[in-house]
C-alpha cells in the first residue's frame, strides 16, 4: 500500500484550481483569467509547486525527529535523560529554533562580505535539493529521474566547497583549519563511497533509487552479497556527513567549533539543520542502496513509507551508537584509513559483484 | 504587418544561463580577491552543467557539476590557500 502523491496532489489542484476558484471567477465574469489559471501548463507548474512544498515539509519534519532522537538517544547513553519539552521531550527542538531564530545577526568585522553570508546559503540549498531524489515509497517521490543515485552524490560532490568557502570567509583560523580539513575528509571519502555505490549499480543494472529498490524486491537485499560493500559505505557516509568518528572539522576540543566558529544565530541553526538533513539522505541512501528501501511485509494495510521511515531511523541509531562509543580519528590517520583500509575494500567489493554478475547468481 | 515577439521557453531559459555565466566569466577577470574568482568560477561551470541539462543529456550535466564543481574547484582552493600568500587585507604572511 502506498500514497501516489503525484497523482493526488494533481487531483486536489485541478480541484481547487478549476471547479472552485473557476467557478468564482466566472461568477465574476472573469473568463480569460479562469481560463489561464485553468490551462495544462498552469495546472503543472502549481503541481510540481505544491509537491515540492509537501516533500521539504517531510524531509524537514523527519531531519527534526532525527535531531530528537539523537539528543534522546545520546542521553540514554549518557545516563541521562535528554531532552525534556513536551511529550518525550519531541518539542525541544522547536524551542531551540525559535531561541535561534530571534538571536541577532552578526558579521565579524574581517569577513568576507559577498561569500560569508552566502556559503550557508549554498550548504543548506544544496542539503535541502537533496530531498528531491529520495524515494519514501512506490508513489511517493519528487523525481523519479533514471540518474538519482548519481545526482544525491553529486549534490553531496559540491558540499566541501561550500564549507571551504564558508571556512575561508569567516577570516578566522580555526574555521579555515576546520574548512580544510572538512574538504580534505569529504573529496577522499567520495571515492570508496562512489565505489561502493558502483558495485551496487553493477548488481541491480540501474542508476534509478526507484529500479533499485525494485531489483532489491524481486531478488536479494543488496547487503547480503555486498557486505563489504555496505561497512564500506557506512563508514563513509558517517565521515561524508562528519559525524563522530570523523568529525574533525568540527573538533571541539581543538578547533572552537570547526569551520561554522564565526556563524551565529539563524545561520548557525541552519548549518545545524543542513548537517542532519544530510544525515538523513545519508541514511536513507543506505536503507535504499543496500537494506531494500520499503521492502517488507505490509499485509495490504502497512504503508511501505512506514518500512522505509523504519530502516531510515535503524541506520541512524548505527551512527548514534558509533558517536556515543568511539573516540574521534586523530588528524594523520584519518585518511590513511581512507586510502589504505577502505579503497582496497571498496575494490576488492567491486570485484565481488562484477563476479556475481558473470556467473550470473545474483 | 505587425512583428509578433515570441519566444520558446528553452531559448528564454538558454539565454538567462548565458547571461549568469557570461557576468560571472567576467567577475572571475574583475576580483581582486583571488577566492572569489574561484567562486565565479565554479558559477560558470554551474552554468556550463545547467546547459548540458537543457540540451537533453543529464548524465552528462551531473557528471558536470560532480566533477567540475565536486573537485576541480575544490582543488584550486587548496591550491590558493596551500601556496604563501597574505590573508584576506592582512599584511602579515599566513
Amino acid at each position: 500500500m502506498y500514497l501516489d502523491l503525484w497523482g493526488l496532489v494533481g487531483g486536489l489542484v485541478h480541484w481547487l484550481m478549476v471547479d472552485i476558484v473557476g467557478t468564482i471567477l466566472d461568477w465574476l465574469h472573469l473568463y480569460a483569467l479562469a481560463d489561464w489559471l485553468g490551462s495544462p501548463g498552469v495546472l503543472q507548474i502549481v503541481t510540481i509547486l505544491v509537491v515540492a512544498l509537501i516533500i521539504l515539509i517531510v524531509g524537514m519534519l523527519v531531519s527534526i525527529t532525527l535531531i530528537w532522537q539523537e539528543r534522546k538517544m545520546l542521553g540514554r547513553f549518557m545516563d541521562r535523560v535528554g531532552t525534556q519539552v513536551g511529550p518525550f521531550g519531541l518539542f525541544q527542538n522547536f524551542a531551540d529554533a525559535f531561541k535561534v531564530l530571534v538571536k541577532e545577526y552578526i558579521v565579524p568585522n574581517a569577513a568576507d562580505r559577498l561569500i560569508y553570508p552566502l556559503a550557508p546559503i549554498l550548504i543548506i540549498g544544496v542539503s535541502m535539493a537533496m530531498f528531491v531524489t529520495i524515494p519514501y515509497s512506490q508513489g511517493f517521490y519528487m523525481s523519479d529521474s533514471d540518474l538519482s543515485v548519481i545526482l544525491t552524490l553529486a549534490m553531496f560532490g559540491v558540499i566541501p566547497f561550500a564549507v571551504l568557502l564558508g571556512g575561508w570567509a569567516s577570516n578566522n583560523k580555526y574555521t579555515l583549519i576546520g574548512g580544510m580539513r572538512a574538504a580534505a575528509q569529504t573529496c577522499a571519502y567520495e571515492v570508496p563511497l562512489l565505489l561502493s555505490v558502483a558495485s551496487v549499480v553493477v548488481l541491480t543494472g540501474s542508476l534509478s533509487l526507484n529500479d533499485v529498490v525494485a531489483y532489491q524486491q524481486e531478488n536479494v537485499w543488496m547487503v547480503v552479497p555486498l557486505i563489504i560493500g555496505f561497512l564500506v559505505f557506512i563508514i563513509s557516509m558517517i565521515s561524508e556527513i562528519e559525524r563522530v568518528p570523523f568529525d574533525l572539522p568540527e573538533a571541539e576540543a581543538e578547533l572552537v567549533e570547526g569551520w561554522g566558529t564565526e556563524y551565529g544565530g539563524m545561520r548557525f541553526g541552519l548549518i545545524m539543520m543542513s548537517e542532519y538533513a544530510r544525515a538523513f539522505v545519508g541514511s536513507s541512501l543506505v536503507a535504499l542502496l543496500f537494506l531494500g528501501g520499503w521492502a517488507g511485509p505490509t499485509f495490504g494495510i502497512i504503508p511501505e513509507g512506514l518500512w522505509f521511515l523504519l530502516k531510515m531511523f535503524l541506520v541512524f541509531t548505527i551512527f548514534i551508537w558509533a558517536r556515543a562509543a568511539l573516540p574521534r580519528v586523530r588528524t594523520d590517520q584519518i585518511l590513511h584509513i581512507c586510502w589504505k583500509r577502505l579503497l582496497p575494500l571498496a575494490a576488492i567489493n567491486l570485484f565481488i559483484a562484477v563476479f556475481f554478475k558473470t556467473m550470473g547468481w545474483f | 504587418m505587425a512583428v509578433v515577439w515570441s519566444i520558446e521557453w528553452d531559448v528564454a531559459v538558454f539565454f538567462i544561463l548565458a547571461a549568469i555565466m557570461i557576468i560571472g566569466a567576467i567577475a572571475v577577470i574583475w576580483s581582486k580577491e583571488i577566492v572569489r574568482s574561484v567562486m565565479w568560477l565554479t558559477m560558470v561551470f554551474v552554468g556550463v552543467g545547467a546547459i548540458y541539462v537543457l540540451l537533453g543529456s543529464e548524465y552528462l550535466g551531473i557528471i558536470q557539476i560532480l566533477v567540475y564543481v565536486g573537485a576541480v574547484s575544490v582543488l584550486m582552493l587548496f591550491g590558493i590557500m596551500l601556496t604563501k600568500r597574505r590573508l584576506l587585507g592582512g599584511d602579515r604572511y599566513e
